[in-house]
């Protein structure tokens, strides 16, 4: 029996109780005893924002990640996470499970940091802006005093975004405050107990810095090596359900919390589509000049925007969800 | 011991530099918000050398505090116990945590070196700087603090043989 | 076995404290010796990750900053003309220091996150006047404890602002319902301290004779020469965060600089006043920040050998009433309390006992707000408060450890009538939340 323990970055909400807490509870009835994975929350397994060290180390077998935290150590990293003007949830699992995603993301993890990983969540598009300015277009974005962090940040400095950085824990009292005009955090359902919403008039969407995006969980090398085919093919498999899973959930959730947002107090506003094209011109010239120093970037690159090129006929043919009945 | 003046000053000389530390950090985060207000453009650099100043002067700042028992300790037990005795036991309780600190600055070394191989970097914001410099502070801090736990070994020891303080 | 083995850490851990090894020493040293049972030599990365997660903390910064500002006040001499000019308008009240400090606290709680840092602020600028007037150390060491943990309950509280998000609860209707219960808190520390003065004149002397013979001018000129520099000071600090020109981390940056500035035009500062000051802010910092490295080592194995899966499973096999569990899990925040910083323990308890209560159907902000004055009343409370680790580091040796242990106790029983309040009349803490709920934007 592997008795094995999974790190985190996660310290509570859907991503802990439900996502990965859902993984374990597929693989632990799944193999029929053969596993017995038990979740730890964020900072006890090691670093929370250092999971894929604690999975290396051995501390834990098994992680549930999101490979964003890792953006320090590579850039090729917010291809894999999700970036701005990139897959939607949706493109994000036919990429991976059709396009040649799943091999490429556990071929880059296993070279470059040396641990097994696949898919294991799927992340909603996020709402773009918590503002107590309104944004709409770029006119309004230029120096507008925003809280992100990552590609983003190099991004939307490049858009002309005044970005400012600060610990996740002051950015509500900052928003309140007028320290920053605006911050992204996440989709509709994570963002609810923020507060955001209670401290920043607007909520501005759709969330083009972040359409969609992965979760992951990590192997220990040594570990998966110990495993019989079998249970790595459980593992993954696993995986793909869980993902199926949180597509289905999260989705849910994700309506609930947007129709409370427009039920609220709140002025919502609607980029102009404008300023979606300047975000992707100024994004496809960031994944441009990354590709052209990073090899992994490249091969990811390519692959994405091969896919992205295939899927333009999708409106063609196929229904847009949601507006069947208009 | 002629030892014990060494590494006492050592630590006293580390525990100095960290205290001009305070200096760049305060400089940093004030001049954030004149750049935010006044120049109307925030920094890319203020918040990563906050945290990274802070660290360090943390770090390089723990042994210095050790030499001058500034870290805390309950002695309501103790001031009934002889000074021997109380000596014996941060003999026993410092043979412990010397091996500890040394282990803990092996890999803090270990986890230095890999940073500066792999040009890790913060991604925290659009500076994005690299973290090894950082890491060697951690590492320098823990190195120190090891060796002065060696120094206060040795002042208890002298406590047991001598019966004096040092 | 090894399911109970890390309920052991704790016993262990107060036995080497009481043994006189440091407090930091006593937990890096348990955590050390428990994880290796479980991890062996991986152990080691363990704790380098959590001296990774202290140490690269922007937040902590406000640590060496608030404690730089308090002791360029007090070693230039500010803080004493300061007290001297609320002593001058204050004599009359009994125990009227006392109360000026613990608003100053109350003021400083609104400025600083982090709650070691307005302990230790208070600390070097109110002990030294206290002890000039020959306040009683248990008085002063209470007072000064009580000041520092009210940076739990006011906003802006990083533990709140962690605390909600982690569970599921609104931040703005945490600070919210903890409003009432903060300032009752608040104002029952300084009714307290005020009546024991009154009822015992010899705690807290009043000086009339002294006082009495400063004439109207002199002492309008005091209050315009002393209270408002400080005053403006103050506002440096509370102000850049109210205008939204700073974040809290930041402000303490600019009452740092402001500080230094406010010496200059004292014309007490010096380079030798700078140096001490600089030196004294190293070490009280490296010492706050190493029990809270420390304490995150030690809570981080405690979880990862499975100690705090073993007591949710206690906890939910019970059988117990749902208002069993609840004190179960209130009481083991208190303890947990004991010695770690406030954010680990949210850390680590929330998302354990959150499905619990969510389970039993309690109000989840009256839990939260529950949860909170626990652990502000733990970090009070002896053998073990952080509070009194942090008020030995600034005091002379003098106060002693028997001082605080005393001092401490009626501020803690002011808690536990809060607590209770908060427990009996659950309006308390959800009152102002439903009515403050709709925000209206102008
Ligand atoms: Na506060
Ligand atoms: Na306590």
């Amino acid at each position: 029996e592997n008795n094995w323990r999974m790190a985190t970055p996660w310290s509570g909400g859907p991503w802990l109780e439900r996502d990965a807490q859902g993984f374990v509870d597929h693989v632990n009835t799944l193999s029929n005893g053969g596993f017995n994975i038990k979740l730890f929350p964020g900072g006890t397994l090691g670093s929370a924002l250092k999971v894929t060290d604690s999975v290396q180390s051995g501390v834990a077998q098994i992680s549930h990640n999101y490979i964003n935290y890792d953006y320090g150590m590579d850039p090729t990293t917010a291809l894999l996470a999700g970036h701005s003007s990139g897959l939607t949830p949706e493109e994000f699992m036919l990429w991976m499970y059709q396009g040649g995603g799943v091999e490429l993301y556990e071929q880059y993890r296993l070279e470059q940091f040396n641990v097994v990983a696949f898919p294991c969540s799927i992340l909603g598009t996020e709402i773009f802006l918590h503002s107590n300015k309104a944004v709409r277009t770029l006119e309004d974005f230029k120096g507008l005093r925003l809280r992100t962090s990552g590609a983003w940040a190099e991004i939307a400095s490049r858009l002309g975004a005044s970005t400012v950085v600060m610990a996740g824990s002051e950015i509500y009292s900052a928003l309140e405050r007028g320290v920053i005009d605006a911050a992204e955090w996440g989709s509709p359902e994570m963002n609810k107990p923020t507060g955001f919403q209670e401290v920043a008039k607007y909520v501005i969407f759709p969330g083009i810095h972040q359409s969609g995006g992965v979760l992951e969980c990590e192997v220990n090398k040594r570990a998966w090596d110990k495993l019989s085919d079998q249970e790595q093919n459980l593992l993954r498999q696993a995986g793909k359900l869980s993902v199926f899973d949180s597509w289905l959930a999260a989705s849910y959730a994700d309506l609930d919390a947007f129709e409370e947002l427009k039920a609220g107090n709140n002025e919502l506003v609607e980029l102009d589509p404008s300023f979606i094209s300047a975000v992707l011109k100024e994004t496809k010239a960031w994944e441009d000049s990354h590709a052209k120093e990073n090899t992994w970037f490249a091969k990811v690159l390519a692959s994405q925007r091969a896919f992205k090129e295939k899927i333009q006929s999708w409106p063609e043919y196929r229904l847009q969800i949601g507006k069947t009945e208009s | 011991m002629r030892l014990i003046h060494f590494l006492d000053g050592v630590t006293r000389l580390f525990g100095a530099l960290a205290a001009l530390l305070i200096l760049p950090l305060t400089f940093a985060l004030v001049y954030e918000v004149f750049s935010r207000y006044v120049l109307n453009q925030p920094t890319l650099w203020a918040y990563e050398i906050s945290y990274m100043v802070m660290g360090a002067l943390f770090m390089l700042g723990m042994a210095n505090a050790l030499r001058l028992k500034q870290h805390v300790s309950v002695d309501i037990v103790t001031l009934h116990l002889s000074i021997a005795a109380v000596a014996y036991l941060r003999t026993v309780f410092y043979l412990a945590l010397i091996p500890l600190m040394f282990w803990l600055t092996w890999e803090l070394a270990h986890y230095t070196y890999e940073a500066f191989v792999r040009h890790e970097r913060s991604g925290r914001s659009a500076w994005n700087p690299v973290m090894w410099p950082v890491y060697t502070s951690w590492f320098i801090g823990f190195l120190l603090l090891a060796l002065q736990l060696i120094s206060e070994l040795l002042k208890n020891l002298l406590i047991i043989t001598t019966g004096k303080e040092h | 076995m090894g399911e109970y083995l890390s309920l052991l850490m704790f016993p262990a851990l107060i036995a080497l404290i009481f043994l006189g090894l440091q407090i930091s020493f006593a937990m890096m040293l348990s955590a050390a010796a428990f994880g290796y049972l479980v991890f062996e030599n991986v152990v080691a990365y363990q704790l380098l990750s959590k001296i990774e997660e202290t140490a690269s903390n922007s937040v902590l910064a406000a640590v060496p900053l608030f404690i730089f500002m308090g002791a360029m006040l007090e070693k230039s001499g500010i803080a004493e003309r300061l007290f001297h000019a609320i002593h001058l308008w204050t004599r009359r009240l009994p125990g009227g220091i006392g109360v000026g400090t613990i608003l100053l606290g109350t003021i400083f709680a609104a400025a600083s996150g982090v709650v070691g840092a307005t302990e230790a602020v208070i600390g070097l600028l109110a002990i030294p006047i206290m002890l000039k007037h020959q306040y009683d150390k248990r008085l002063l060491s209470g007072v000064i404890c009580a000041s520092g943990s009210l940076g739990t309950a006011i906003p802006p509280s990083i533990t709140v602002i962690v605390l909600g998000p982690v569970a599921g609860v609104s931040v703005g209707q945490l600070f919210n319902g903890l409003l009432l219960p903060g300032l009752l808190m608040a104002g029952l520390f300084i009714l307290y301290v005020i009546l024991a003065a009154t009822l015992k004149p010899s705690l807290a002397p009043s000086d009339h004779e002294e006082a009495a013979a400063v004439p109207l001018s002199e002492k309008l000129k005091l209050t315009v020469t002393a209270l408002l520099p400080a005053a403006a000071l103050i506002f440096t600090v509370l102000g850049t965060i109210l205008l939204g020109l700073a974040t809290p981390t930041e402000a303490s940056a600019c009452g740092a600089v402001g500080a230094v500035l406010l010496s200059v035009l004292y014309r007490s500062c010096s380079l030798s006043v700078l140096w001490e000051s600089v030196l004294r802010t190293v070490n009280i910092s490296a010492m706050i920040l190493m029990i809270v490295m420390a304490g995150n080592m030690f809570a981080g194995i405690f979880f990862a050998t499975g100690g705090m899966g073993t007591v949710q499973s206690l906890l939910m096999d019970s059988g117990l009433n749902r208002y069993a569990v609840l004190a179960m899990i209130l009481l083991i925040a208190f303890i947990a309390g004991f010695l770690l910083d406030m954010m680990s323990v949210v850390l680590i308890i929330i998302p354990v006992a959150m499905p619990i209560v969510r389970l039993l159907g309690f109000d989840e902000i009256w839990f939260c707000v529950a949860f909170l004055v626990i652990l502000q009343t733990s970090y009070l409370t002896p053998p073990l408060a952080p509070s009194i680790f942090y008020l030995r580091a600034i005091s002379p040796p003098s106060i002693t450890l028997k001082h605080m242990y005393a001092g401490v106790i009626p501020f803690i029983l002011i808690q536990i009538m809060v607590l209770t309040a908060v427990l009996a009349i659950p309006e308390l803490a959800t009152w102002l939340p439903e009515k403050l709920t709709q925000t209206t934007w102008s």
